[in-house]
């Protein structure tokens, strides 16, 4: 992270990493995909939101097309493709699951990819169907929104055990959280929409 | 991105979607789901004397092709004995279906389905090690 390499605009040594060179502002020719690269953070799942949409809004000011249209073709397309990945970046980092994904997906873990899709634990699975079932079964809007509250107590639970279990460097307990996590947004996206359908035909 | 006319044939008319009793000696139930899409997958087998699988059911709460493809995969279940079943492919699935790349994890969840379903059946049979 801390290599330096030359500028391909003015030959003036760059930090590797960097999305500008110091020395005239072009935009790097290699950006990393790492998105905590990307934003300058050490990988880790704790975050600052705040400060990372202070960075976000920063970054994209620096990467506008409009600064780069008077200048070389190459540097507005470096532009361009910088902008691409730091929302990419972006959206990674400030969803916690999307983050938990990624940092797991780095420790080699495949649970979230097809190649480990057959490893997601059953009691987890009987749980999601169960609670896909009593929201087909679920007729009345009280029904409804004692699950809505259910899950949003569920959802709770998972975030804390996914920041205590980064915490503790557990990546199996980090995994098992994240999964259901999964599974719970899956679950509450139904969960809105059959409420909503409730409501337009009430 | 347009689904296929078969995907839509077998989400607009699933077949066998139900249930079987899990209980039941004789039928095998496969429950497993997609972590990338958090699809869940219920699909299960009635086997009789003779090794045939002689009904199928699912159940699917996913996407147009999760429901296709466990839809398809009791089709092609029944009638076939616990061996044929094995041999059956995702990629039998995904072709059978026209799905795109992006959704051929639905074939393999399918796929997991049908041998979480078996395992299970050869369980309740001892018919397989413990492990």
């Amino acid at each position: 992270m801390s290599g330096v390499t030359t500028c391909w605009s003015c030959q003036g040594p760059l930090t590797s990493g960097a999305l500008f060179c110091d020395t005239c502002g072009a935009p790097s020719a290699h950006l990393s995909d790492n998105p905590f690269v990307v934003f300058g953070l050490s990988q880790s799942y704790a975050l600052d939101k705040q400060a990372l949409e202070k960075t976000y809004f920063a970054l994209s000011r620096q990467l506008h097309p409009d600064r780069f249209a008077a200048k070389s073709p190459k540097a507005l397309m470096l532009a361009l493709q910088h902008t691409a990945t730091l929302n990419a970046a972006y959206a990674t980092l400030k969803d916690d699951l999307n983050r938990a994904i990624y940092l797991l997906r780095a420790q080699g873990v495949n649970a979230f990819d097809e190649a480990g899709q057959g490893s997601t634990p059953p009691a987890l699975m009987a749980t999601s169907f169960e609670l896909h079932e009593a929201l087909e079964d679920a007729t009345t809007p009280q029904a409804l929104q004692s699950m809505g509250q259910e899950v949003t107590t569920r959802v709770e639970y998972c975030q804390k055990r996914l920041t205590q279990a980064f915490a503790a460097g557990d990546v199996p307990a980090a995994t098992l959280a994240a999964l259901e996590l999964k599974f719970l947004q899956t679950f509450r996206r139904d969960w809105q929409r059959k409420t909503k359908q409730m409501k337009d035909t009430a | 991105m347009a689904y296929s006319t078969k995907v839509i044939d077998h989400y607009e008319n699933p077949r066998n979607v139900g249930a079987l009793d899990k209980n039941d000696p004789t039928v095998g139930t496969g429950l497993v789901g997609a972590p990338a899409c958090g699809d869940v997958m219920k699909l299960q087998i009635k086997v009789n004397d003779d090794g045939v699988i002689e009904d199928a059911k699912f159940k699917t709460f996913g996407c147009g092709s999760a429901i296709a493809s466990s839809s398809l995969a009791t089709e092609l279940l029944k009638g076939r004995t616990l061996d044929e079943a094995t041999t059956i492919k995702n990629s039998d699935i995904a072709a059978e279906l026209a799905l795109p790349p992006v959704k051929i994890h639905c074939s393999v969840l399918a796929e997991d389905a049908i041998r979480a379903a078996i395992a299970d059946y050869q369980a309740k049979k001892g018919l397989k090690a413990s492990a």
